[in-house]
């Protein structure tokens, strides 16, 4: 049996039970039963991990299968981390609480830059060699998926081999050829190269990647024929028919996101040039209706959840919202289950559904028009205007609600002064649209916030190869709108640029990163998008010690030649259509979304969902 | 029709680091779970209406939790107890269950609670001494503690909140293999504990080799009166000049009434009648 935490140990260390386990619905499987053990990680707190949807849905996948035993394991927190590497208590998973050496597998999520130390600080402390190149035939095979695995370079020396894509269908893949290799008793290159054949599988050190003098990238080529030049994300075709859990694990302590989420669709339609999900996940897949009513009827009965969520990276586009709201709300409030809205475009009909479905106060809704400018927001292609906003925002006020919370981005590209001004005045816009509702109307007490994060661009959209402001020159835009705001009823807050830095570094890294993230780990980096633990002068002194300039990979404009750290991964959207929409964005010009018109992106490749619709 | 169930439970090792605030939760999700037609609360925010005897600590297991559960409709007490078992994780099971008849819940009826606090003490100390120390010790007419509230320090005689103690040793290098046998001492909850502790650390075993005692307690309980047995322990640890060490903290019993005469919650049968 696993490791005995003591009770010594739990008893003085925060919320003890993300360590204990034994929640409703996980998992418990006869060890004697199964062929492979996989070891899911989430490279951050229990809370958060457990938050996550994609894990929620491999992981019962794989338990699904009677040969598998999928366990969880996140990373501890510091005080825990402590007490462990003082006692020498290697990490393991929850379900059993055996160390990860016992597994044939580590996989990890990579959700956001920011986490990248934390796996290497899990591999350390579950006593895995961190670089790929020193495991041998004892070590499990360290895999990774996830957004941020579409540009895997800067995990290249840690990571065994990658899993591109959607994970439904290829971890099955993987796992077939897995039992077959583990009983045949073969050396660890062998179980890699077989795999190498699966579409979406990216093994890294079976490339190889030559330098030009200046840092760029002169050739990335596979070292074998047999091996794929390009590697071609995966996809799932019918998002009706693929495995959606039953089950979910419920946890004993609160979590982030502490409902059922309900996944209503894969892909977004809109195309705004910032947004790297709006690329990466193409082509728009939709759920039907019947099938996420069917879905949401069982997690609410296996789990007994108070609350459900939607979820999709732009559910008001959703095509059966109304059938699908209507349905839920029908099916669920006599079952006293609230239905949380995630932020909709706001009309009369999105907020009917509000007042319906959430017995809240009536106090924050959220807008991002993103930029300040209708010029810049046609750069961005964010097809909202400031009609729109108002109109909405007046709606809203004439329906009660009385707190706005508007996001933008600093630092996007072609953006002036003007455009950082437009922001201010687009807040003004909306004080005065509430000075303008009757009082006996709008809400009590107006709250406008506006936010700014620091844009970061990102590979596969349309600004790859755009370079990232300065810190400084973030600094002063942050500045210049503070003052331009000038009414009392605004709060403006800003996000400290130095960690946008560091994600701009690391989302178009190239393989030289490596060693700088081995050196930051040294130096105690670790939980880095926790503000309390970010060490960002360590860092610095971690790119300084290794010889790497970061603002190579965060300031740098690239040319449209250059051979980019990520060109062999293939999302189906073309090199060349990024291209075209970049050239679009700098003449501010729009380009309509998938539902409109078809602006030939590639992602037709798939043949699925509204390619082929 | 509405009803009303009252049930004892149990707290196991597995769930003994949940807090009180998310037991609750982990109930209304097994209760929509198990279908049971629990009444819920009118208003804004409608809450499961249930009701729980006394919080307990972080880390603390016990074998006698109760609870009130108001239902819309008429379920008898051995099917609820099934249903209800049936959805609820490793570690918390209803034992026992009866039809309500008390006129006020649990919360506000509790007075007393019994406690085993298993404690380890720096070298050899004597079983037969430590309790005629305790005769000494309630003898005293007030023993006062410190007690932090709202940031400052309080002086609290909890001599009146204390209505029994005793002490037992609770294991022994030479019978660690089987610690039941050997002393008089019988809660298996305690038992269970120290033989793991035993089993799965040989530090443990090595360098504390007669020195694991257990106190048996009964004190005030409640919303009127409460204290928490770690400043029972205190307190006699400084009458008594030792140091103990506290390893587990089991909740044995809790008891409705009043002082002279408490009951158990659910038969009302009389524990203690003075």
């Amino acid at each position: 049996m696993g490791i005995r935490v003591s009770d010594r140990i739990l008893q003085n260390v925060e919320k003890p039970s993300r360590y204990t386990g034994n929640e409703w619905n996980s998992v418990i499987k006869d060890l004697n039963e199964i062929d492979i053990r996989f070891a899911f990680c989430f490279p951050d707190v229990y809370e958060v991990g457990m938050s996550h949807l994609g894990m929620k849905i491999l992981y019962h996948l794989l338990n699904e299968r009677s040969d598998t035993y999928c366990e969880r394991v996140f990373a501890p927190w510091v005080d825990m981390e402590a007490k462990m590497r003082e006692h020498n208590i290697p990490l393991f998973a929850l379900e059993t609480r055996d160390p990860l050496t016992e597994f044939d597998f580590v996989g990890f999520t990579l959700q956001y830059e920011m986490s990248y130390t934390n796996i290497i600080n899990m591999l350390d402390l579950a006593g895995i060699p961190v670089l790929s190149s020193e495991r041998t035939k004892e070590h499990p095979f360290v895999c990774a998926g996830g957004p941020c695995a579409y540009n895997p370079e800067p995990l290249a020396d840690f990571v065994d081999f990658f899993m591109m894509g959607e994970g439904e269908e290829i971890i099955n893949e993987v796992m077939d050829v897995y039992v077959q290799w583990k009983k045949q008793n073969l050396p660890r290159e062998e179980f890699l190269r077989s795999i190498s054949s699966i579409e979406g599988i990216y093994i890294p050190q079976f490339y190889e990647v030559k330098y030009n003098d200046d840092g760029t990238i002169s050739s990335f080529s596979p070292k074998k024929d047999e091996y794929p030049k390009k590697i071609r994300k995966r996809i799932i075709k019918d998002l009706d028919k693929v495995y959606f859990p039953e089950k979910i694990v419920v946890p004993f302590t609160g979590i982030v996101h502490d409902r059922i989420m309900v996944e209503l669709f894969r892909g977004c339609t809109r195309g705004c040039r910032f947004c790297q999900a709006g690329f990466i996940y193409r082509p728009v897949r939709e759920r039907t209706a019947d099938r996420l009513l069917e879905i949401s009827r069982k997690l609410q009965e296996s789990t007994g959840y108070e609350e459900m969520s939607l979820t999709s990276l732009s559910t008001s586009d959703y095509t059966s919202l109304k059938e699908l709201t209507d349905g839920l709300i029908s099916e669920m409030e006599p079952k006293k289950v609230n239905l949380s809205l995630p932020s909709l475009r706001v009309d009369s009909f999105s907020l009917e559904l509000m007042e319906k479905a959430q017995k809240v106060r009536k106090s924050g809704l959220t807008f991002a028009p993103e930029a300040g400018t209708q010029r810049l927001r046609n750069v961005i292609n964010k097809g909202v205007t400031e009609e729109d906003l108002i109109k909405s925002v007046s709606t809203a006020f004439g329906g009660g609600w009385n707190g706005v919370k508007l996001y933008f981005m600093l630092g996007l590209p072609t953006e002036t002064l003007d455009d950082i001004a437009g922001i201010a005045e687009l807040g003004h816009k909306v004080v005065e649209a509430y000075m303008s509702t009757p009082k006996e109307k709008r809400g009590k007490g107006l709250n406008v916030t506006i936010s700014t994060s620091s844009f970061v661009p990102k590979p596969f959209t349309p600004f790859q190869w755009e370079p990232q402001d300065s810190m400084e020159v973030l600094r002063e835009k942050q500045f210049f709108l503070k003052g331009r705001i000038k009414s009392k009823n605004i709060k403006y807050n800003w996000h400290d640029p130095q960690l946008s830095f560091l994600e701009a570094i690391f989302a178009r890294g190239d393989r030289k990163l490596g060693k700088v993230l081995l050196k930051a780990f040294e130096k105690g980096c670790k939980f880095d998008s926790w503000g309390e633990h970010f060490k960002f002068d360590s860092w610095m002194e971690s790119f300084r010690e290794c010889g790497i300039d970061p603002l190579f990979y965060a300031g740098r404009k690239r040319s449209y030649d250059e051979i980019l750290p990520w060109d062999h991964i293939d999302i189906g959207v073309s090199k060349k259509f990024l291209q075209r929409e970049h050239e679009k964005a700098l003449k501010e010009e729009v380009t309509s979304n998938c539902r409109v018109n078809c602006s030939g992106c590639g992602a037709t490749v798939f043949e699925g969902g509204i390619c082929v619709e | 029709m509405l009803s009303s169930i009252r049930v004892k439970f149990v707290r196991g090792e597995e769930v003994k680091y949940i807090s009180h605030l998310d037991l609750m939760k982990m109930f209304e999700r097994a209760l929509r779970r198990s279908k049971i037609p629990i009444a819920y609360s009118q208003g804004f925010n409608p809450h499961p209406d249930m009701v729980f005897g006394l919080p307990l600590s972080v880390g603390v297991t016990s074998e006698s939790e109760y609870a009130d559960f108001e239902l819309e409709s008429d379920v008898n007490p051995s099917e609820f107890t099934q249903r209800l078992n049936q959805n609820l994780p490793v570690g918390i099971e209803i034992v026992g269950a009866c039809e309500n008849k008390m006129t006020s819940n649990i919360m506000a009826s509790v007075a007393g609670a019994s406690y085993e606090v298993l404690v380890l003490t720096e070298g050899k100390v004597g079983v037969e001494d430590l309790k005629s120390k305790l005769v000494g010790f309630l003898k005293e007419e007030q023993i006062f503690i410190e007690k932090a509230s709202k940031g400052k320090l309080k002086k609290i005689d909890i001599r009146p909140m204390i209505y029994s103690i005793d002490v037992n040793s609770a294991g022994n290098s030479e019978v660690a293999e089987n610690t039941e046998a050997a002393f008089g001492y019988t809660n298996p909850w305690i038992l269970r504990y120290v033989d793991m502790l035993k089993a799965e650390d040989n530090q443990f075993k090595q360098n504390n080799p007669s020195a694991i005692l257990c106190f048996t307690m009964l004190l005030a309980a409640g919303s009127v009166a409460n204290l928490k047995p770690e400043f029972a322990i205190m307190a006699f640890g400084r009458y008594a000049g030792i140091d103990f060490d506290i390893l587990k903290i089991h909740r044995s019993g809790l008891f409705i009434g009043t002082r002279e005469k408490l009951m158990n919650p659910l038969d009302g049968h009389v524990l203690l009648s003075i």
